[in-house]
């Protein structure tokens, strides 16, 4: 069988954050959007370090916008997902699904 | 908020540490938008970088390690004793990661220059031989008394010691003192070594021109004469060859030149440059000055002396002054302590009691000229405490171990932070 590794808890949370930001998914955007919806308070170096690990297993693909002077000339770093992350995502939801079945209606027997 | 231009500069050196390339400006701009939008200030910018630096640092040495185990299970070398294995792994990580070498190689480079510093200043303070021939030959003498089992000595007391003790080729007492120079018609502050005679011979070391102070320069109604540092000689008379003999003008009088000490001589301990010239001091017995303790003393031990030899001489010496001036006890009410002591130790410390002691004890020993200046005062005092600590090299050291000789002397039971009385005893 072959060997799958699902998703970390907070890898879900931030390619389903760039998910959700489409074209405006970079550092600051992705944090808030997390906390906004999911109500998870996470660090700024979390998210930091996790961006860093998705893209360099190839879930992620980033790329540097024009300096702008708002932002003191720095560069924002843009992030989009890669089909591998959005296989994972189903992947480990599809485990998730299957480990909550025969536990709903509303977590019944938790 | 608007930041200074410096702030960002700083980030992105943090960040750099642990966020290779353009990611650390990236998080740079990113943390200064978030500062902008939330108007938070320029501290919370470098604390949050210097988090970020830490989760991504930490994260890749994580994966540094992941990356040996990984390796490790792959050779089936569970205890990785190999070296060339420990160093080839070592080798890979630090080039997945440049960044954490880095910082790695700093953090090394940092803890090597602060313990090479460190030993330096250990060799050179407390191991490190004197600058004198023999230097394990040389001796600190003190007085103790119960509040102190090292201070500083009275001058009746070096004056016996001198007359007594067998046990040394030499000893000398020295203490500093400012002077007012009158050079070129400008009146500077130099610094100067009052010393008695036997001073060039306890630190065997001859002068370049001239002569050394010889016994009669130190007996009562000497004139003040003095030896030059090389460097002073060289500052005030253009390393004029023919200086012997000519005067060293001071505020409150004048001192013959008799001799130049050689370059680099300097009086180890006292001060990073050495005093500028040394005086001649004069004691005098008719003072019967026992009270005041102020004079750091030294000795150099006969070749075929013995420390040991040297302690128990001056136990003897403190035990008969102690009987022969038994007053003492009768004002301290403490017993005779007459235990003289050779203890080693690596960290001398020596007390100067300045204002209080050295004014009335020259002023009653007659000395006609020079004076110290209105304020003597150590160098490294603060002029409103009398007492201070200074640390003196000039006890004796072996090249590993300094050594010193403690006596208690007769007057050792006063306490030397009284004035000194105004007669002797």
């Amino acid at each position: 069988m072959m060997e799958r590794v699902l998703l970390g808890e907070l890898e879900q949370l931030i390619l389903l954050a760039v998910l959700r930001l489409e074209t405006e998914a970079y550092a600051v955007s992705v944090r808030e959007q997390i906390v906004d919806q999911s109500g998870v308070q996470v660090s700024r170096g979390t998210v930091y370090v996790t961006l860093d690990r998705l893209e360099k297993k190839g879930h992620l693909e980033s790329w540097f916008a024009d300096p702008t002077p708002e932002r003191g000339g720095k560069a924002k770093r843009y992030y989009r997902v890669t089909p591998l992350a959005v296989r994972a995502l189903q992947t480990s939801r599809t485990a998730l699904d299957r480990m909550w079945q025969g536990i709903e209606p509303a977590g019944g027997k938790l | 908020m608007r930041q200074r231009a410096w702030w960002p500069s700083i980030a992105r050196w943090i960040l750099a540490l642990g966020v290779p390339g353009r990611g650390a400006d990236a998080i740079v701009g990113d943390l200064r938008e978030e500062a902008d939008q939330h108007r938070l200030t320029r501290f919370w910018l470098l604390r949050e970088a210097l988090k970020i630096a830490g989760r991504m640092l930490f994260a890749r040495s994580v994966g540094i390690r992941a990356t040996i185990n990984r390796e490790t299970r792959r050779t089936g070398d569970s205890t990785m004793s190999g070296i060339l294995q420990d160093v080839r792994f070592a080798l890979r990580g630090f080039r997945n990661s440049p960044e954490l070498a880095a910082v790695a190689i700093l953090t090394l480079a940092l803890g090597i220059g602060a313990n090479t510093a460190v030993s330096s200043i250990v060799d050179g303070v407390l191991l490190k031989a004197l600058p004198y021939p023999d230097p394990d030959r040389m001796v600190r003498i003190y007085s103790s008394w119960e509040q102190s089992d090292r201070g500083n000595v009275s001058p009746m007391d070096f004056l016996d010691w001198q007359d007594q003790a067998s046990s040394f080729s030499a000893v000398a007492a020295i203490i500093s003192e400012d002077y007012a120079h009158i050079g070129t018609g400008e009146l500077k502050v130099v610094f100067a070594a009052e010393v008695t005679p036997g001073f060039f011979e306890v630190v065997a070391v001859d002068t370049a021109l001239g002569r050394p102070f010889v016994g009669d320069d130190g007996g009562p109604g000497a004139d003040p004469v003095v030896v030059l540092s090389d460097g002073f000689w060289q500052r005030s008379f253009g390393s004029d060859p023919d200086v012997i003999g000519r005067s060293l003008r001071l505020e409150t009088g004048s001192a013959t030149i008799v001799g130049v000490m050689p370059p680099g001589f300097v009086l180890h301990g006292w001060s990073d440059t050495g005093p500028d010239f040394w005086i001649n001091m004069v004691l005098d017995r008719a003072d019967n000055n026992r009270g005041g303790h102020f004079l750091g003393v030294i000795g150099r031990l006969r070749e075929d002396v013995q420390l040991t030899s040297a302690r128990s001489e001056m136990d003897t010496i403190g035990r008969d002054l102690a009987e022969l001036y038994p007053r003492k006890l009768a004002l301290d009410g403490d017993p005779p302590l007459l235990m003289a002591s050779v203890r080693e130790r690596i960290w001398r410390t020596t007390r100067c009691f300045r204002s209080a002691t050295s004014t009335p004890w020259r002023t009653a020993s007659g000395r006609r000229s020079p004076f110290p200046v209105s304020s003597p005062r150590c160098r490294r005092c603060s002029p409103s405490l009398p007492w201070c600590s200074l640390q003196s090299a000039y006890t004796g050291s072996c090249p590993k171990v300094s050594r010193s000789v403690t006596a208690r002397s007769a007057s050792g039971w006063r306490s030397a932070r009284s004035p000194p009385p105004s007669s002797g005893w």
